[in-house]
Order: structure tokens, then C-alpha cells, then sequence
């Protein structure tokens, strides 16, 4: 189970939707900083990741009332409205991709920042994830990072990876795996 | 594929929330979401698991530009957002509602015991879940219970003519008088009112049930009932 974000946000949420634009700007104020790294951590043009962000707010304006405090945190749930639409604009532009920067450069991006608030239970779970992603092998963790960031196939992947398809597949299945195993047992 | 089997079903989900379920197999997997709670639990427990990179992400301030024409898109033909919270909007127990009705049992209605005299209050709210234990209506009143605002979570779906019809209990306790029909479309609103004076005087039960309204108007409730509803005192925020 999740621990409950503070529960600001899920209020805000709550409020939301019955129409209150006020708690509307209050969300935006607190939730938009994290919620725009990611969609900068995906898309990576400030241009681009404004307008998703703008995308991902009038969703979770409309969306409010499909959210449930007893199945996801707030953040979780705003998160993945973020995600999907920023990676539906990679996809929109996989015609004419931006060059592809190496994963490497972009591997700071998982160390460097606390997230915001973080109860003590939180952040024990968050030590047990990195706890359970540093038991998976190198290449296997970085496939899975590409592919949940950038919402790549499994073919695109293995051209970014320059590996076998059947040997990027494999790594995603028991990555997948042994973190759920690894996480159940924590 | 085979969709009965909890071990493939829990691999397809862990591919949607990766990221790597493209083109008709993702599409197909959203529609058997619709259509399968256990899939829903698989894909709700893998995006607990794989979202906790999310907040791994640094927190990056957004221009400015992004709320203004936020604000622009969503709310140009109206006022500012300055006005006082109406009664119906007080709804600080949403989240307490939401896990309280969760665990309801599945009863046609549950009376909330209340003290005939109980005194003049900020209002009710009751949570109306289906049998599938969905919410489907978040029902608020006034406290004078002349005025009810309800709101669809959920759409529901019903045979030409029929509609879902909110009552409330009489004040003799025995019978029930007709509030309105509810909203059928996830998201709408629907305001239902009494004339001043032919409201109870006190809060006993909402009812929901199925009506046939080509026939007119209900004297009382005839189908038989297909909701449970959770009823509570709407406390000031």
C-alpha cells in the first residue's frame, strides 16, 4: 500500500471536482514544479514540455472525479496523466526525432533530487526500489528507465541499445520481475 | 492471449505501464480494462511499483505562461475565482466518503440513525455505489434539504425510458417522496430542488431507484433497488 500524499493535494483533487478553481491554481502551485521535470525528463525541450504540462492540467481539471484516494497518491495519480501525455508527444514527433542523447547523460537525473515532502515511510519505500533497481543488472535497469521514460517498443529499443531484440526483451521481462519480487519481499 | 490467466495478464501490465505495449495490443489491453477489475488492480499495482521514478525526477519550475493560458483555456467566459464555497461545494469528507463507501456492504440502503431532534446543520453528502461497488453519485443537501446537488462518477448505462430517480424518506418513516433523476454521464452535474415548505423536516435515507418515467411520474419507488448509498453529516470545513 501507498502512504497518502500530505493530504493537500488529495483535497485539492476532491475539490477539483465539484469545479472549484481555486483549488484548481492551489494544485497547479504545488504540483507543477515536479510534474514539469517530468515532462522535461521526457520530452527534453522547455517548449514542448510547457505545452504537455498545460495538456496534463486541463486532464486532471476534467479528470478530478475518476480520482480515488484509497487506490493511488495524488502524485501518482497526476504523474502518470503527465507521463502518457508526454510520451504521446515523443511519439507524435518520432517522424522527425530529436538526436538521441546518450541514457548516460541523463543518469544524474535519478540521484540528484529529494522529492518534495517525502514522509519517512515514503522514502523508506524509495529506498527500497533503488535498493531493488541496484540489484538489477546495468544494462538491464537502463533498458527499463529508457523505456518507461521515453515509451519506446521493444524494437526501437533494442536500435537505441544496439542489442539483439530477443536479448532486450529478455531484460525487460525479468527486470520487471525481480523487482516486483524483490519489492514484495522489502 | 489469454486473458483469464492472472500470470500473462500481470506480464501485459507491466508492459502497459512500461511503456512498451504499443499500437493494437495496447488498445486492446484499455479496452479489457473497462471491462476487467483484476486487470485494473495488475495495472494499479505496477504503476505503484514504476512510478516511484517519478518522483526521482527533479522538481523544475514551470514558465509562467503555462497557467496563464491555463486559465485562459479553461475559465475565460467566467469570474474570477474569488467568490465564497456555496454549501454544496463543503465537501471536506470526499476522501473519507470515497473509503468509507468502498467498504460498504450491499444493501439497498443504509439509514443513518439520527436523533429526531438533531439540530440545523451544514448539510449531508451521500456516496452512492453500485453493486459492483463503483461510486457512481456524490449527492449533497442543504441543510433546510430543499436544495440537492448530485454529481455522476461514473456513466452509467440504462434501457430506452428508464432513469435512475433519488428519493427520501418521508418524515413518517415509512414513505418516500421523489427528489429527482439523477445524471447518467460521468462528469454531469444535475441541481434538484423542493418547493420551500414540502421538503422533510429532518434527514432520514436517500433511496435510489430504476423508473420508467415514459409512464410519468412515480408515486413511489417501483424497481427494485440497484444502489447502496452511505450517508453522512456534511461537516464544516
Amino acid at each position: 500500500m501507498n502512504s497518502p500524499d500530505p493530504p493537500e493535494l488529495e483535497d485539492l483533487l476532491a475539490r477539483c471536482a465539484l469545479g472549484d478553481r481555486r483549488a484548481f491554481e492551489n494544485l497547479y502551485r504545488r504540483a507543477s514544479p515536479q510534474l514539469f521535470g517530468l515532462a522535461l525528463r521526457i520530452v527534453r525541450q522547455q517548449e514542448l514540455a510547457s505545452e504537455v504540462l498545460q495538456e496534463a492540467f486541463v486532464k486532471i481539471w476534467q479528470r478530478a472525479g475518476d480520482f480515488r484516494a484509497d487506490k493511488a497518491r495524488a502524485s501518482t495519480w497526476m504523474g502518470t496523466i503527465v507521463r502518457n501525455q508526454a510520451i504521446d508527444q515523443v511519439r507524435r514527433r518520432s517522424a522527425n526525432p530529436v538526436s538521441a542523447e546518450p541514457v548516460e547523460d541523463y543518469h544524474w537525473l535519478a540521484d540528484e533530487a529529494d522529492g518534495p515532502q517525502e514522509t519517512v515511510a515514503q522514502a523508506q519505500r524509495d529506498q527500497a526500489l533503488h535498493r531493488c533497481l541496484d540489484e538489477l543488472e546495468g544494462e538491464q535497469q537502463t533498458a527499463m528507465r529508457i523505456a518507461y521514460f521515453e515509451g519506446l517498443t521493444h524494437e526501437e529499443l533494442a536500435v537505441r541499445m544496439d542489442r539483439p531484440l530477443g536479448t532486450v526483451k529478455s531484460w525487460l521481462r525479468r527486470g520487471l520481475q525481480r523487482l516486483k519480487n524483490c519489492l514484495e519481499r522489502t | 492471449m489469454r486473458y483469464d490467466n492472472p500470470e500473462l495478464t500481470d506480464r501485459l501490465a507491466s508492459e502497459y505501464v512500461l511503456g512498451t505495449l504499443h499500437g493494437a495490443a495496447r488498445r486492446r489491453f484499455e479496452g479489457l480494462l473497462q471491462a476487467h477489475p483484476r486487470l485494473r488492480t495488475q495495472v494499479r499495482d505496477w504503476e505503484s511499483r514504476l512510478n516511484r521514478w517519478v518522483d526521482d525526477v527533479p522538481p523544475v519550475a514551470p514558465p509562467p505562461a503555462v497557467w496563464n493560458e491555463l486559465e485562459a483555456r479553461l475559465f475565460a467566459d467566467q469570474q474570477p475565482a474569488t467568490r465564497s464555497m456555496p454549501w454544496y461545494e463543503r465537501l471536506g469528507l470526499w476522501r473519507g466518503l470515497s473509503l468509507a463507501s468502498s467498504a460498504l456492504a450491499l444493501v439497498l440502503a443504509v439509514l443513518l440513525v439520527m436523533d429526531p431532534g438533531y439540530p440545523p446543520g451544514p448539510g449531508y453528502v451521500a456516496m452512492v455505489s453500485n453493486r459492483a461497488q463503483e461510486d457512481v453519485w456524490v449527492v449533497s443537501a442543504s441543510p433546510d434539504l430543499e436544495h440537492f446537488v448530485a454529481k455522476n462518477l461514473h456513466t452509467i448505462h440504462l434501457p430506452a425510458g428508464k432513469r435512475c430517480y433519488l428519493w427520501l424518506k418521508a418524515d413518517d418513516g415509512e414513505n418516500y417522496i421523489p427528489v429527482g433523476a439523477l445524471p447518467e454521464n460521468r462528469g454531469e452535474i444535475e441541481t434538484l430542488e423542493y418547493p420551500p415548505g414540502m421538503s422533510p423536516r429532518r434527514m432520514q435515507e436517500f433511496m435510489v431507484s430504476v423508473e420508467d418515467l415514459s409512464r410519468g411520474m412515480p408515486e413511489r419507488p417501483g424497481t427494485p433497488e440497484d444502489f447502496s448509498v452511505a450517508l453522512m453529516p456534511l461537516t464544516a470545513i
